[in-house]
């Protein structure tokens, strides 16, 4: 062995043991070893480091209006990232996130459409969310039957299914749900009063006044308090979580196969379609062909950063909404191009990965 | 005076939490055929990585040929001359034996002249060997020779063999002593892991007895009896085993000329295998590992079901095309060979892992909102840690930190507690340490004597003779006759694992 080798050498040994405390505070350095390359690209810019932090991190949550976007933007996340992270846990690469959102917005304003006015607004407001939810989940459903029935990898047919999702909101948007009033926009009418999700400053929240902030946050956090007690103290949340870390134990135990996919799929697009039709008849009001959540793809990366753990999804979805309201500001502050945004998240996700590495192996020099 | 060939010195290795090796010294003459014994978990295995040089040691002094060498990766201990036969084969199931073995050799051997130099290797030690075959349709005895040979080519004066015989049918072993005697009549040293004191006591004329990674003693063979080796390895006395008088109930399981579509090549075709089982009583099941034992036992488990209803029958209902959770509430209980992911899961506390063969049975575990009575799951899986002396902080520890032998007992025990009717278990104490052992095969026993039918799959034909009370030897899929355990003599064994009881008395079973 030459000189040379025996002092690059580098292996990575297992640790017998996850380091406790590295897996803790993991999260927290990639934060800061985010900031860090942030501040470092900022700098590279030509602007100010501390300006950009301030703008990326601090800016959006300083004023209520600034937190109630963030909330009104990690609460769909948040949702849509909880769904996944229980098809992760099964097992199940759901990808398609982004489809079962816009069908969820779908199923809502098929409901909304066609509901009258003189509906209570309750009454309504369920049918339309409990119709996103339907159709977000059976849209995931259709995988699974493909999975179950003819062993096609689910990886591609839910990605696939998004493009297809995309088409049918275009049509129904240019098509048979058009406003006849609307100057040809390929979008819908405007929900009437009793389809738009309550605000909290009409609720009498008054910190909220001025602010766009709906009753979706409180939605987000039920989400999360049900999975967790459903993934930890139900029967079929025990199944979901054996058949992901062990099928052969699964099936010793008794639990089918197909049932953990179709179930793990359903839910997921369930939990999807509901946080489109949160968006639909909260933020939008309508249904527009340009309705590009974009959240869909991003839940993968909140529900990874959040450890497929529902609690610490509601955190990670609050940072990844801060990150990419803050990268707006940093544009605006900074006059930086819009793949700030992008980048950052990147940037985090990569740095919690690289981190995790860490927690698991530790790295070793070959003498 | 000789020299030894290789002298370790005060080796230590930690590993986070443990020390696998603390001070370990040894000695290996030229010639001699020298045997590392422990339990599982003495650190033979670290200590072998340390010579083949695969594990760098954190102190201590390796010497070879008398001259200290440092640290250095397998290819560099490789060269100086030491080899390794390992347990787990490396070999590239799809690839012919010539592949396989022109693969290990330097790149300018052509792959005729590998041949050559193969051929002329296995004659010499009088190997089987077919250069041509796939290595995937190769027996295992077959596949630890190619592995031999691939080791002898690069002529090594040291060679390991890592618990060799694990894997090997009983016929087998006579012709892997052979070739490892005349390995030491050659001057070749040979370093043997085992724990099975009787290969050791026949074959091996030296030995290092290790116990919790700590040097215990270095014997001669000669001069100690089997029964000092066994104190010295565990620390006490190997107790002798008495069979409780037990009472045989009425037939509990009957399985009736059961056979099976194997869905891969690689599984064996079950061909009407046919014994029952009574009440009190414990069957065992001999044979080489692969003859079927693990398709048997999908099949009485629930985990494949039957074609045909009445194929397995459980205290007389026939439950063949019932899944895994019908068969449990008939009676039903299963220990699967492997644990970890079949049996039990590493990643999940031990009361998940309780919990994970429950369902089915008539006890709930969930209240009248479907969630987890978490309180009253901790308090039987506590119970069963303690009833079972798994050795365990409490029930909130994953199964993956428990040793082999603890989370068996831990396996036992939960499968117990569902009070079956029939209970199978797939080699008992596999990789298990010999006080856990003793303390599973008593379990058994008493498991039997208080009316539940056994069925045991082992292939160590030891412990099968201890705890069972009949016999059925399985091959190729298909059973013998069932012989009462004390007739059983070993010729009659050793034809029957070879697949050769047709012309028994039996009447030839009809294809079903």
């Amino acid at each position: 062995m030459s000189a040379r080798e025996s002092l690059l050498a580098f292996s990575l040994e297992p640790r017998l043991l996850p380091s406790r405390w590295a897996s803790r505070a993991s999260p927290l350095l990639a934060m800061v070893v985010t900031a860090t390359i942030a501040g470092a690209m900022f700098a590279l810019l030509g602007a100010s480091p501390l300006t950009g932090i301030q703008a990326l991190l601090l800016s959006p949550i300083n004023s209520a209006s600034g937190m109630s976007e963030v909330l009104l933007k990690a609460s769909p996340l948040c949702l849509t990232a909880i769904g996944l992270s229980i098809a992760f846990k099964t097992s199940v690469n759901n990808i398609g996130a982004e489809g079962q959102v816009i069908l969820g917005g779908i199923g809502a304003t098929a409901v909304a459409l066609h509901v009258p006015d003189s509906m209570s607004a309750w009454l309504a407001i369920s049918l339309a969310l409990l119709a996103g939810a339907a159709a977000g989940g059976l849209w995931a459903a259709l995988p699974a039957w493909l999975r179950t029935r003819f062993g096609v990898n689910e990886t591609l047919t839910t990605l696939l299914l998004v493009y297809v999702a995309v088409q049918l909101l275009s049509w129904l948007t240019t098509g048979p749900w058009r406003d006849p009033q609307g100057l040809n926009f390929p979008e819908t009418r405007l929900f009437n009063a009793n389809m738009t999700l309550p605000k909290l400053s009409d609720m009498g929240w008054s910190i909220w006044d001025g602010t766009r902030l709906n009753i979706s946050a409180f939605f987000a956090v039920a989400a999360a308090v049900i999975t967790q007690i459903f993934m930890t103290r139900s029967p079929m949340g025990f199944r979901l979580v054996v058949s992901g870390l062990a099928p052969r134990a699964a099936a010793y135990a008794g639990f089918s196969a197909s049932t953990s996919i179709w179930a793990a799929l359903s839910i997921s697009g369930a939990l999807s379609g509901f946080a489109g039709a949160v968006e639909v008849c909260g933020t939008l009001g309508q249904l527009q062909a340009g309705w590009v959540p974009g959240y869909g793809f991003t839940a993968i990366v909140a529900a990874y950063l959040g450890r497929l753990s529902a609690g610490l999804i509601v955190l990670s979805a609050l940072l990844l909404a801060l990150i990419d309201i803050g990268s707006t500001n940093v544009q605006m502050a900074l006059g930086l191009p819009s793949a700030v945004s992008a980048l950052l998240q990147g940037v985090l996700l990569l740095s919690i990965l690289g981190l995790d590495l860490l927690v698991r192996y530790r790295i070793r020099r070959i003498a | 005076m000789n020299r030894p060939l290789i002298e370790l010195i005060n080796v230590t290795k930690r590993y986070p939490g443990t020390i696998a090796n603390d001070k370990v010294s040894m000695r290996v003459m030229p010639g001699a055929i020298h045997a590392v014994i422990g339990e599982n978990g003495a650190g033979k295995s670290t200590l072998m990585k340390i010579i083949h040089g695969s594990v760098q040691p954190d102190e201590g002094q390796i010497i070879w040929k008398g001259r200290e060498i440092n640290f250095a990766p397998p290819q560099h201990m490789h060269a100086l001359g030491i080899g390794m036969v390992f347990q787990h084969f490396a070999l590239f199931e799809a690839l012919s034996v010539l592949d396989n073995i022109h693969l290990s050799m330097p790149k300018e051997v052509a792959r005729g002249e590998t041949g050559n130099r193969a051929k002329a290797m296995a004659k010499r030690y009088g190997l089987m060997l077919r250069l041509d075959a796939v290595v995937g349709d190769l027996s295992v005895g077959e596949r630890q020779q190619v592995e031999i040979i691939r080791c002898l080519l690069a002529d090594p004066q040291l060679i390991i063999f890592d618990e060799p015989t694990a894997v090997l049918p009983p016929h087998a072993i006579d012709g892997l002593f052979q070739t490892i005697r005349s390995l030491a009549a050659e001057g070749r040293s040979v370093l043997y892991i085992s724990h099975k004191l009787a290969e050791i006591k026949s074959l091996c004329h030296s030995a290092t007895v290790l116990r919790g990674g700590q040097l215990v003693a270095d014997v001669a063979i000669e001069d100690t009896p089997e029964q000092e080796l066994a104190v010295l390895m565990t620390g006490r006395a190997l107790p002798s085993y008495e069979h409780l008088p037990r009472t045989m109930g009425p037939v509990k399981l009957k399985v009736d000329r059961l056979s099976s579509e194997p869905r891969s090549h690689q599984e064996v075709q079950l061909n009407g295998v046919s014994f029952e089982v009574r009440a009190g009583e414990i069957l065992g099941i001999a044979g080489v590992s692969g003859s079927g034992q693990q398709e048997l036992f999908d099949h009485l488990s629930g985990e494949r079901p039957s074609p045909r209803d009445d194929a397995v029958r459980i205290a007389d209902t026939p439950v063949g095309r019932l899944s895994v959770l019908g068969r449990r509430q008939a009676g039903v209980a299963y220990v699967p060979e492997e644990r970890h992911g079949h049996g039990a899961i590493p990643d999940l506390a031990l009361d998940q892992n309780y919990l994970l063969s429950q369902f089915g049975t008539s006890t709930s575990w969930f209240n009248a909102m479907g969630l987890l009575k978490v309180e009253s799951l901790r308090a039987a899986a506590q119970g069963c840690l303690r009833d079972f002396m798994v050795k365990a902080p409490d029930c909130s520890v994953t199964a993956g930190a428990l040793s082999g032998g603890n989370l068996q007992k831990f396996i036992v025990g939960r499968e117990f507690s569902k009070k079956p009717e029939v209970l199978l278990v797939s080699q008992p104490t596999w990789g298990v340490d010999i006080a856990s052992s003793m303390f599973i095969r008593r379990s058994l026993v008493e498991i039997a004597a208080s009316g539940c039918a056994i069925v045991v799959s082992s292939e160590d034909m030891d412990e099968l003779l201890q705890i069972c009370d009949r016999l059925v030897v399985m091959a190729n899929g298909r059973t013998s006759p069932v012989v009462a355990a004390g007739n059983m003599d070993p010729l009659r064994l050793g034809l029957w694992i070879a697949g050769m009881f047709d012309d028994q008395s039996e009447p030839e079973v009809e294809v079903a």
